[in-house]
């Protein structure tokens, strides 16, 4: 039997176009499943049909126009409520049950109105050292799951309303304490004695639809399909490890988590880049404003706060590239905005020319903390080139995929796929 | 990289503030929360209200009344904290509580929890129940008074002496007196014998001022009875629409907020309210204003001695 699978990773900060890439493989490889193996509801994975009908997905799969099953595996962030919601964008533009065509991790963590609360409330204290968020509370949620792990809501407790309650109780008597110490404002949240209530109703609601998968039959769910794609979220700069402390994302962005749930089969590595760098919200980003750009589906609203782009920038190809052990494709999107002439090759500083940064010890933060500083204080080194051949360089692979519009016709193989 | 729109807006619906006005009265029975059986509720001071004033609010939610029980919860009633806040009364703590019909219906009484929030307070009305219909049978203020009075523990009462308030909607005279047969029923005590009415609003007076807010429309022998027992705090409604601010306005008059009606309609008027319901609400409010000598009218001519005006509020005399 064919076994294939490609594994789709961000070399950015993210908004690079995983999901219209996921898309596009799904069609073009004949995948039969799509997994999301990091991150989770924070996700918004851009995917425009050709007859033109558009979804941000975030907790269902970029394939589920293509007619894809997803997965969401057993290291996902699953908001319950925000699944709700987006179900039902997702049948306003014509996927009649888009519950029957995903599959859940019994494994994969609840974020709680609880956490996604007081995510946003930390936030706020942190004032002018925000971290940058997407307020969905993905990182209270990834926190609280390390550091009082018996304190963990799991996909599969959601039917169970009486551990959901207790469960619900417990963390919303900690965090309201932990929160009034801190001195957040608005605790109002934690104070409403019906919430608990309508949280266990509507997740009832949720867990109804959902099709969990224990742990054996995740990895046959995976064995068993000739074709997988796996879907990253976020992006590699962003990376709990790798990425520029504290403007991180808790979660693997890397191939590893893809790798991992892969078992034995082959998996192709594909980076995704635009033809520029973009970020949204706070954090170090060296070109930022180098060059205009449009943009339709990434606004400049919500938590995460602003929306920067600038031209690419080899120094932190390289360095994705080199944290994530390597890519064995690269594919290049945005192609049909304009492109700049100039690239950044190399950075200035006080201390001469830097071309690479060094990524250190995984456990080391503080190393990439420093080098998060060392990145807003530096001048881009220019140079003109051509695009393609400028990411080639940078990344030490071939671009295999060119994308010139967020439909599936504007993708093209640069050449044929075996 | 990062997308919240979905969870976002599912967080704002779970928690946010205000229900959407449909679903107010959308409970198909009693919420297990606002059930009176075997509980008892507290109105207390804490670091952020330090003067608590606890104020009950007994909504009529019976078929008699219409839509006005609808109209209260949805669009008045909600605002009802911030008017009171502006009558001047610094940490007012409200309790929802709907009446029902002794003797027959689901829920003959309703209890919220007090609150100090618009948002938590919005959350009461919202699980409200509005029982409706209903023929024959009388309505169970009787019981609301019997709640505030023996299941009601006010810090303002403990700690300084202070009556908490309690306001009553209706529109159907008062019952002679308390049934122990519902107070079994439905609160959970067990009594020797029934509560005259009488008895019962003088128990009710020691920890609570009550007033009675009497509907629009109804009959001038339903007035004359509750005057009776309730005096001067008894207040005829011209319009539904007004029912918050009569009740703030009696709150501010008592409490000395404002030295006059004249000042109190002034006010009204400085907060945006037309000044056709201003008139409205005065003229709802004169009876107590002129009990209490805040009517604006000129002091009575007297020779023999001095009649006492502008004395602290004393409660009823009846």
């Amino acid at each position: 039997m064919n076994r294939e699978s490609w594994a789709v990773v961000d070399l950015g900060f993210g908004d690079a176009g995983k999901g219209t890439v996921t898309d596009f493989l799904v069609r073009d490889r004949s995948a039969g499943l799509v997994v999301r193996f990091n991150g989770g509801a924070q996700a918004g994975h851009n995917v425009v049909t050709d007859d033109g009908r558009h979804h941000t997905f975030s907790q269902f799969c970029a394939g589920t126009f293509a007619g894809a099953r997803g997965l969401l595996g057993p290291d996902f962030l699953l908001h319950p409520l925000g699944m709700l919601v987006e179900a039902e964008h997702l049948q306003e533009v014509g996927i009649a049950d888009p519950w029957a065509l995903t599959e859940v991790s019994r494994d994969a963590r609840v974020i709680t109105p609880y956490q996604q609360a007081a995510g946003r409330l930390r936030e706020a204290l942190r004032g002018e050292g925000a971290h940058g968020t997407c307020g969905v509370g993905v990182g209270e949620c990834v926190a609280d799951s390390l550091f009082h792990p018996d304190e963990t809501l799991r996909a599969g407790d959601l039917s169970n309303a009486s551990k959901v309650r207790q469960f619900l109780e417990t963390q919303r008597e900690r965090k309201r304490a932990e929160l009034d110490g801190l001195g957040a404002e608005d605790l109002s949240l934690f104070e409403d004695p019906g919430l608990i209530d309508r949280v266990i109703d509507a997740w009832s609601d949720v867990s109804a639809h959902l099709n969990l998968l224990d742990r054996g039959e995740v990895e046959s769910a995976i064995a068993d399909e000739p074709t997988v794609i796996f879907e990253g979220a976020q992006g590699i700069l962003l990376d709990e490890t790798w990425g520029f402390h504290p403007h991180t994302t808790w979660s693997d962005c890397t191939f590893t988590g893809a790798l991992t749930l892969a078992g034995d089969r082959p998996v192709k590595r594909l980076g995704v880049t635009r033809a520029y760098s973009v970020r949204h919200g706070r954090g170090p980003f060296p070109t930022a404003g180098t060059m205009p750009v449009r943009e339709e589906h990434n606004v400049d609203d919500g938590p995460q706060g602003t929306f920067r782009a600038g031209v690419l920038d080899a120094v932190l190809l390289r360095y994705a590239t080199a944290v994530c052990g390597g890519i064995d494709a690269l594919a290049v999107t945005c192609l049909d905005h304009p492109r700049p002439e100039q690239f950044c090759t190399a950075y200035r500083t006080s201390g001469g020319v830097l071309r690479d940064l060094a990524p250190g010890e995984p456990a080391d933060l503080t190393h990439r903390e420093s080098l998060g500083a060392q990145l807003t204080s530096i001048e881009p080194v220019m140079q003109g080139a051509d695009l393609l051949g400028f990411a080639e360089d940078a990344t030490g692979c071939q671009v295999e995929l060119e994308s010139r519009g967020p439909r599936p016709r504007d993708k093209a193989w640069v050449r044929p796929q075996g | 990289m990062g997308y919240g729109e979905y969870s976002h807006a599912a967080h704002v619906a779970l928690t946010t503030a205000r229900a959407p006005r449909a679903r107010v009265f959308a409970q198909p029975r009693c919420h297990p929360l606002m059930d009176p059986r075997d509980v008892a509720r507290e109105s207390r001071d804490s670091d952020d209200h330090p003067d608590s004033l606890g104020v009950v609010f007994a909504l009529d939610v019976t078929g008699s009344m219409g839509d006005i029980p609808r109209k209260l919860a949805s669009q008045t009633l909600p605002d009802f904290m911030g008017a009171l806040l502006d009558a001047g009364v610094r940490d007012p703590q409200i309790c929802f509580v709907a009446v029902g019909h002794a003797g027959q219906d689901n829920a003959p009484l309703q209890v919220g929890q007090f609150e100090s929030s618009e948002v938590l307070i919005d959350q009461w009305l919202t699980r409200l129940y509005l029982e409706g219909g209903g023929v024959g049978g009388h309505e169970a203020y009787e019981l609301a008074m019997y709640f505030a009075a023996r299941k009601i523990a006010l810090d303002s009462v403990d700690k300084r002496g202070r009556r908490g308030l309690l306001f009553l909607t209706g529109d159907v005279a008062p019952n002679p007196a308390v049934s122990r047969i519902e107070v079994e029923r439905v609160i959970g005590d067990a009594l020797d014998a029934d509560v005259p009415i009488r008895d019962m609003i003088d128990e009710l007076q020691r920890t609570f001022e009550p007033f009675f807010l009497i509907a629009p429309g109804a009959p001038r022998t339903i007035e004359r009875a509750w005057r009776d027992l309730l005096g001067d705090r008894v207040v005829r409604l011209e319009h539904a629409d007004d029912t918050a601010h009569v009740a703030s306005g009696l709150v501010a008059l008592l409490e000395g907020a404002v030295p006059s009606l004249g000042a109190l309609v002034g006010r009204l008027g400085a907060a945006g309210v037309p000044r056709k319901q201003a008139a409205r609400i005065a003229r709802a409010l004169v009876p107590f204003a002129a009990s209490i000598g805040r009517d604006d009218a000129p002091p009575p001519p007297s020779r023999d001695f001095d009649l006492p005006r502008g004395d602290p509020p004393s409660g009823l005399q009846r």
